[in-house]
């Protein structure tokens, strides 16, 4: 199936279009969310989120971007989504023992090489400290491999918002 | 040891370049099936005592707007009679006639 008979398919509400969706883009979505998340089980609950939300609003799909675009972008905002909810449940904390103990954590991303393992949790842990967009932005380009343009289409800003995006968070990691 | 610094950030920074995608959970689809199953409609259901406190203050409001406008009108009848005795008699509705006749008070 290309693209276009994909999503007339899905706009159908064919569920063998919808598995073959799946199977297509759930690797990409659900690397996009764990890198986000930097927890495995936060990544899986946001990348059912993901598909839930592709199918329930296909027919509001206009097909002005490519679809693997509109997918990262809910993804995206799933995964920021996520965040959100994890640092009000942080504030509400009871003792800050626990909140440290949750902070302290290291991620260690199941697809970096054994030798960069230790320098990437380090980055890891930089990431958190940045705002949400900043952090979208970088993820999607050193994790995705995203360009500067498909990235500016996923978080729906400009060109030169996205390199600012992405040079900041460099700057504010070389500070910690 | 500058050198050695930057050098230590910018391995740091490049760190995440040739790193391998992770397969999704095995299983992702089928969660997904039953979350989608799961999602039923929404349905507003309104409470038995709410439906008839609305209904009642409907019907009050209906009752007082009634009785307002068959009282003010018999009111209306009778001032306009005790004013013009001789006056020609317009035999309208008298809060229509309030509202867009040419207002004497001014």
């Amino acid at each position: 199936l290309d693209e276009s008979s994909l999503i007339q398919a899905l706009k159908g509400g064919d569920t063998t279009a919808f598995a073959t969706l799946v199977s297509v883009h759930a690797d990409r979505v659900y690397n996009t969310v764990l890198s986000l998340l930097q927890n495995s089980e936060d990544a899986e609950d946001a990348a059912q989120e993901t598909f839930v939300a592709v199918y329930q609003n296909i027919k509001t799909f206009r097909g002005d971007a490519q679809l693997s675009t509109w997918i990262y972008r809910i993804a995206v905002s799933k995964a920021l989504e996520a965040l959100r909810k994890k640092s009000r449940r942080k504030e509400r904390t009871a003792t800050e023992d626990e909140a440290a103990r949750i902070e302290a954590a290291p991620f260690h991303h199941p697809g970096v090489a054994l030798q960069n393992k230790e320098r990437a949790a380090i980055l890891f842990r930089a990431l958190q400290t940045l705002p949400h967009n900043q952090r979208a932005a970088f993820t999607l380009h050193k994790t995705e491999g995203l360009s500067y343009a498909e990235i500016a289409q996923v978080l729906d800003v400009s060109l030169s918002s996205v390199e600012s995006l992405i040079i900041a968070p460099g700057r504010a990691c070389k500070k910690s | 040891m500058q050198d050695e610094q930057k050098a230590w950030i910018e391995e740091t920074l490049t760190s995440l370049e040739g790193l391998q995608r992770v397969p999704a959970p095995a299983g992702l689809y089928v969660h997904i099936m039953t979350r989608i199953s799961a999602v039923k409609p929404k349905r507003v259901a309104l409470r038995g005592p709410i439906m008839w406190l609305a209904a009642a203050g409907f019907l009050l409001l209906v009752g007082l707007n009634g009785y307002a406008l068959l009282h003010h009108g018999a009111d209306k009848e009778l001032s306009h009679s005790d004013a013009r005795p001789d006056g020609p008699q317009r035999g309208g509705n008298p809060l229509v006639e309030e509202y867009f006749a040419p207002t004497s008070i001014l």
